[in-house]
């Protein structure tokens, strides 16, 4: 159980806590638990263990201060939501991005609001 | 007889044995129902278990038996055999065959021994290489299995320890399972309970008393059988019954402890069971929760949800008389020892196999020379 290997994306469980930590920037398991959803009642020391796998899975980094773990991501927001749509795009729209754009376009519940939000993302990204 | 024909024997033996156990272990049961006497899943169980071990190793130990010059009965071990006591029922008048038939009767077993050792001839070469690549097959099913199980288990993350159990957390799993290696036994939950507790101590428990109660061992076994025996149906309801008592046993344990809990449990079973019936993921030799993989036919096997829950509404069986479970295990014990006598090839060629072999040879020659007008009294 020595080797492991290399984690791409987080379950579902992790997001939340990644989410929160990406809010707080560093923080610790306890800053973490009061950043979670209300709903979400969870033990310090599950919330203790989700934040070790997370450390584990290298996308957070801690330190220790005094006797307690702070931890802080080690990629952004922005980093993991190009990487979870890249895998999104590898996995399921043959690697082409073109065709995963289009399946967005197609959808109905696309606003107006959101079309224009992704036109200008395209002009950012491939210039006009 | 050569080593080949030995194991060719050996195997037929095993075959025979498994079936008898699984029919004497089905009457004990059907008895024990219609009696009204109270049969737990776990007696069940260990019932079952006894009935596959004695097929097991009662040819061993009969080898071992009649290898002990010393041991008394061991003269007596060797002279007794069910084709003898079939000759007998025949010279006795018994038996409404010809000569040519109980000849051909008592020999099915020789000849089926000696076409699959020597696999010369095509029905024996054809058995051969089906049973080989079904093994192969199998074998290779297995293999990959163990190799998918080692790859979860690598996956894992550390979560708790206690001697040599070892509590894992993985992202790949829906269902908890228990598993071992040589030194150290595992139980793997999915990283997602974290987030219940509630669900998580009905876990453990659960997966907890499919160690103690050995059934990661007992599965493992099985599952390292089926190459061998995948075709005999004997063998493969004792799996399916197996898994489907060990759930049942498993499920009254945990409740023996928390009785109030039932509803919660039962929920907790539809919630986290139903998770791993929609899941797709790899049948692991080990024993999971929501056990699920396929039969050799193809067949979705384990129990279904529906079953353990109506089975846990039940009213709870009082706990077996050591008596009476005694009673039950020595009769099954002794009904499969007694068969793996009867069934295997005897040492020695015995009286009555001397009579049947002339009475054989001078029926052919009456059918060979009819024009001389011999009119030979056959039988006794």
């Amino acid at each position: 159980m020595e080797r492991k290997k290399t984690y791409k994306l987080l379950t579902e469980v992790e997001l939340e806590f990644m989410t929160a930590l990406w809010r707080l920037q560093e923080g610790s398991v306890r800053d973490v638990l009061q950043n979670l959803a209300p709903h979400r009642k969870l033990a310090y020391t599950s919330a203790a263990t989700i934040m070790r796998i997370l450390d584990e899975k290298r996308f957070v980094k801690s330190r220790k201060e005094g006797r307690t773990f702070v931890y802080s991501p080690r990629l952004t927001r922005d980093q993991y939501q190009s990487r979870s749509l890249k895998s999104i795009s590898e996995k399921l729209f043959d690697n082409t991005p073109a065709s995963l754009v289009a399946r967005l376009l197609e959808d109905d519940e696309l606003s107006e609001e959101a079309l224009a939000e992704i036109r200008s993302l395209l002009d950012q990204r491939l210039g006009k | 007889m050569s080593a080949a024909g030995i194991l060719a024997n050996a195997y037929i033996d095993l075959n025979i044995l498994l079936a008898v156990a699984l029919v004497v272990w089905l009457a004990i049961n059907r008895a024990l129902t219609a009696l009204g006497v109270p049969a737990p899943p776990s007696f069940r169980l260990k019932l079952l278990r006894l009935g596959v071990l004695a097929a097991l190793l009662a040819p061993l130990a009969l080898s071992l038996l009649a290898q002990t010059a010393l041991w008394p009965a061991a003269g007596l071990l060797s002279s007794v055999s069910l084709t003898d006591y079939v000759i007998a029922q025949y010279l006795q008048g018994r038996l409404g065959l010809g000569p040519s038939e109980v000849e051909a009767l008592v020999t099915l077993r020789q000849r089926l021994g000696s076409s699959l050792g020597a696999a010369d001839a095509w029905p024996g070469a054809v058995v051969v290489l089906a049973l080989g690549l079904g093994f192969v097959a199998l074998g290779g099913r297995f293999l990959r299995r163990v190799l998918a199980l080692r790859r979860v288990l690598a996956q894992c993350h550390r979560w708790r320890r206690s001697g040599r159990l070892h509590l894992l957390l993985s992202d790949s799993v829906a269902v908890p399972f228990a598993t071992r290696s040589f030194g150290r036994k595992y139980i793997v939950l999915p990283a997602a309970m974290l987030c219940d507790r509630r669900d998580l101590a009905f876990s453990i428990a659960h997966e907890g008393r499919h160690l103690r109660n050995g059934d990661v061992e007992w599965e493992i076994l099985f599952e390292g059988l089926t190459p061998l025996l995948f075709w005999n149906p004997a063998f493969l309801i004792w799996k399916a019954q197996a898994r489907r008592l060990r759930e049942l046993a498993c499920d009254r344990d945990v409740l023996a402890h928390r009785p109030a809990a039932l509803k919660d449990y039962c929920e907790f079973l539809l919630r986290v069971g139903g998770r791993g019936v929609r899941a797709a993921r790899p049948a692991l030799p080990a024993a999971a929760l929501a056990p699920v993989g396929r039969s050799v036919l193809g067949r979705r096997t384990g129990l279904t949800l529906r079953q353990r829950v109506v089975a846990l509404l039940d009213p709870c069986e009082p706990r077996q008389r050591r008596s009476l479970s005694l009673c039950c295990g020595c009769l099954l014990a002794a009904s499969v020892l007694l068969s793996a006598v009867w069934v295997r090839q005897p040492a020695t060629v015995s009286t009555e196999r001397l009579h049947l072999a002339t009475i054989v040879i001078l029926e052919r020659m009456t059918e060979n020379r009819p024009e001389r007008g011999y009119n030979l009294v056959m039988g006794y």
